[in-house]
């Protein structure tokens, strides 16, 4: 046991450090703290992004933290996730394309009694990734110069989840969330021969602890389960350690500037789930990011809105009993996720949607899993000259169970 | 309900393992250029540039140059409208010939001349005819007390010189010139060698009889000034004479020139009816509008351009603006280099409201700057230096204050300015003298 804590640490610090939550290329991202991740695990993400009134029981789901009340006694999970997200960029004029792949989350849930089960991981809050490329002039001159705006780094959300079985039918949870994460964005501009150069450097580091709660209330009606769930987390702003800087020839100079505005929005959802035992379930989830009005993050052009997202997605396994054939025994999933972001960008609400396809394979007799998803969507749009970006994204996600207290027990 | 397994029993931690291994490599940072997107981009700084401050040009007159140790002989004269005239005259000494222990009685002596070698530099049009007369001095050639002589220094020779030379300089062509020395001179030196006579046992006493010579360059001849080579030895008084014997026998006694140190250049000048003549007094800066609108610079005599840039303070009223570059950008006056070469270098010197000489001017990294030259030969109106002048203009600025009484002094190497009457005239007419100020503003 002692070894396999050392394996899951050293996978923590090598996720931390390694691939910082690099897991965003969009010009979108230019704006804040980046884009919003669509939280949840890679199974999660199959479902459309479902997951409140969805119970942890085959796999880990992060989107409420009272849904750990599912695992099953004395099991350990553990889950990793990876993607590999191509992006296409397009406005009216011209298109470019972009691949990137990372690590995602990593995650591992138990139950310590009856009533008290756990869950620990860490996955991205948010991402930020670009690198665009302009020319100015210079004022006077009339010479022109080459700009070029990057962004890098991210938040990344630690958490650790307690969920509490209050009644047969009621439990709820609590997370208990550190974020983390440092954010650079520079500008650089730099004539054609090279002589004249300036870099504007922006680099955030940012943190908070920050609590979010949940609830899930499940009926059994005959051969069905439904459950309702509902999750809220508190506005928080993110304190932030920033430096603005700008180098120009062989000079650094610490240059005065207004503190970037990064924060945590309220947030509240609400999830409907109907089940029959294994072979099915659906679900479907509302969320809401409360993000205060007015916020235009020093840029003229951009506004804010709250934040939406709905989801709906479904899980179908064919396998009846022993005997099946072996491709019955995969799961098969689908969802759909349309999100209003909370950027509004020159009067145009940025929105995106995507549809997923997904499949869990079945390993072992441990329940361990190798779960596929692919999703297809579209962010942005091309009026006003904004950008349109089509992916496909593909997510991998191993979720291993393990008999870490006594032999596995099926119930 | 039983999940029942795939037939395959790879174990789940080796799967695990690989897929970690596989993230691991596949992470991928590197961010493609994506040129869409700059349109909602909001610009936080920007390049811009400005070329509105005031460049002022005067011309200042340096009091004096230290013109001795530096091996170079100037002498002639040369007028123009210009820069006036120019009258280099030069002092030196020589001393005892090495072989006057072998003279015998029976010896007569023939002539005396004095060589000179052309270093090859020369100022004005040696087309025509100079003359110089070469004097006995009546004092010895003393320093000052700062161990050097001046461009203004000078001692007294006697009225009478003791040999002329009228001639068509050839400093290229040519390698040297000899010239016959009054004889009366001549006899008396070879009968003191003859006479072994006490003033010709050391130099010291040498020297007291003969304290030195004075090349004087006749301000009627308008021609140029040539450079002779004043290193020890490289000028040298001939004493020829002969001895019968068995055969005709040549006999020669060299009084070279000694001591370098106290060789100096007496340059004068005499800006009358040129745009000069405004100038009274040294080390006062007279700013280009008194002067025609121009600015001068002048080796030997002391002429330099001072630049000044009285509005830079302005500068400091912009608000989050640091200069990336300061380029200065200087024309010579059109027409003013037909007869003179322009220099391909000129050198920046600072100064100070006393416009005394200081340090060159250098690049951040402590390099001399040196200026990009453009020559327009066609039209001469793009002719210009273009210097980097960042790093004074940083420096100047970085305290919040820029005294605009710290200038620059625009003149030669320093071995130039000392020892050549090189020459540029500034144009200052509008448009002429641009600091081109780039910075960035966020």
């Amino acid at each position: 046991m002692f070894k396999k804590l050392l394996i899951i640490g050293s996978l923590i610090v090598c996720f931390n450090y390694l691939c910082f939550a690099q897991s965003t290329s969009s010009p979108y991202s230019v704006f804040a703290e980046g884009q919003i991740e669509i939280f949840g695990t890679g199974t999660n993400h199959a479902l459309g992004g479902t997951g409140i009134a969805f119970k942890s029981k085959l796999y880990l789901n992060n989107l409420n933290p009272a849904s750990y009340s599912g695992i099953d006694s004395l099991s350990f999970i553990l889950e990793a996730g990876l993607f590999g997200r191509y992006t296409q960029y397009k406005t009216n004029d011209e298109q470019n394309s972009h691949f990137n792949a990372n690590l995602k989350y990593l995650t591992m849930g138990c139950r310590f009694t009856r009533w008290w089960a756990t869950s620990a991981g860490i996955i991205p809050y948010s991402s930020v990734g670009y690198k665009i490329s302009t020319t100015d002039i210079i004022e006077g001159d009339l010479t022109t110069y080459y700009k070029t705006f990057e962004g890098s780094g991210g938040i990344n959300q630690f958490y650790w989840a307690h969920s509490i079985t209050l009644f047969k039918n009621l439990s709820a949870g609590v997370n208990l969330s550190y974020y983390l994460g440092s954010i650079l964005k520079t500008e650089t501009g730099t004539t054609t021969d090279g002589y004249l150069t300036y870099v504007l450097t922006r680099s955030d580091k940012v943190h908070t602890f920050n609590l979010d709660y949940g609830a899930q209330y499940t009926l059994f009606v005959k051969d069905f389960r439904y459950t309702l769930g509902v999750i809220f987390s508190e506005f928080k702003n993110l304190n932030s350690d920033f430096s603005y800087t700008i180098n120009y020839n062989e000079y650094t100079l610490s240059l005065d500037a207004e503190e970037s505005d990064y924060y945590l929005p309220r947030r509240a959802g609400i999830g409907l789930a109907i089940e029959k035992g294994m072979r099915f379930k659906a679900g479907f989830d509302y969320e809401r990011r409360f993000w205060p009005e007015n916020n235009s993050f020093n840029n003229p052009l951009l506004e804010t809105r709250d934040g939406e997202q709905f989801s709906i997605g479904m899980e179908y396994t064919p396998y009846r009993g022993r005997g099946d054939q072996n491709w019955k025994k995969l799961f098969f999933r689908m969802g759909a996720c349309y999100t209003k972001s909370y950027l509004i960008i020159d009067k145009i609400p940025i929105n995106s949607a995507s549809f997923m396809l997904g499949t869990g394979i079945p390993i072992r007799k441990e329940l361990t899993m190798i779960n596929l998803s692919l999703e297809a969507g579209r962010t942005g749009t091309l009026q006003k000259g904004l950008i349109e970006e089509n992916f496909l994204l593909l997510h991998v996600n191993v979720t291993l169970h393990d008999k870490w207290f006594i032999k596995y027990n099926i119930d | 309900m039983q999940i029942k397994l795939l037939d395959k029993t790879i174990p789940a931690g080796l799967i695990f393992s690989m897929c970690t291994c596989l993230l691991f490599i596949t992470c991928s940072d590197d961010l493609d250029n994506v040129t869409v997107g700059q349109d909602f981009l909001e610009s936080e700084a920007s390049l811009c540039m400005i070329d509105t401050f005031h460049v002022s040009l005067s011309t200042v007159l340096i009091d004096s140059l230290p013109t001795s140790s530096i091996d170079s002989l100037l002498v002639g004269n040369y007028e123009d409208n210009i820069f006036g005239r120019v009258t280099c005259n030069s002092y030196f000494e020589v001393g005892l010939p090495s072989n006057t222990e072998d003279v015998l009685d029976d010896d007569s002596f023939d002539s005396l001349t004095i060589c000179l070698r052309y270093t090859g530099y020369s100022y004005g049009d040696t087309n025509q005819l100079i003359r110089i007369y070469f004097y006995k001095l009546l004092n010895r050639i003393e320093l000052a007390e700062t161990g050097y002589l001046y461009n203004t220094s000078s001692v007294s020779h006697e009225s009478t010189p003791m040999a002329t030379y009228t001639f068509n300089p050839r400093p290229v062509t040519g390698d040297s010139i000899e010239l016959w020395v009054d004889d009366a001179m001549g006899l008396e030196l070879f009968t003191m060698i003859k006479t072994s006579d006490e003033r010709m046992e050391t130099e010291s006493n040498f020297l007291e009889y003969f304290k030195g010579i004075a090349i004087v360059a006749d301000t009627n001849f308008n021609g140029s000034v040539v450079g002779f080579n004043a290193e020890t030895d490289n000028i040298v008084l001939k004493l020829y004479g002969h001895r019968i014997g068995e055969t005709l026998e040549e006999l020669e006694y060299d009084f070279p020139l000694v001591y370098a140190e106290r060789q100096f250049n007496q340059i004068l000048h005499r800006f009358d009816n040129t745009p000069l003549e405004v100038i009274q007094s040294s080390n006062v800066a007279i700013p280009a509008s008194e002067m025609n609108n121009k600015s001068f610079t002048q080796g030997g005599v002391g002429l330099m351009t001072k630049v000044q840039f009285p509005t830079m303070n302005e500068f400091l009223l912009y608000e989050n603006a640091f200069v990336i570059k300061a380029e200065l950008i200087i024309k010579p006056a059109r027409l003013s280099y037909n007869t003179f070469e322009l220099p391909e270098s000129i050198y920046l010197y600072h100064t100070d409201k006393y416009n005394t000489l200081g340090s060159t001017l250098t690049d951040a990294e402590g390099y001399v700057i040196t200026p990009e030259f453009v020559y327009d030969e066609i039209f001469e109106e793009e002719t210009s230096y273009t210097f980097d002048i960042t790093k004074f203009i940083r420096d100047e600025l970085s305290d919040s204050y820029f005294d605009s009484e710290h200038g620059m002094l625009i003149t030669f190497t320093y071995e130039e300015y000392l020892c050549s009457l090189k020459r540029i005239v500034f144009e200052t007419a509008e448009h002429a003298a641009k600091l081109k100020l780039y910075y960035v503003h966020y």
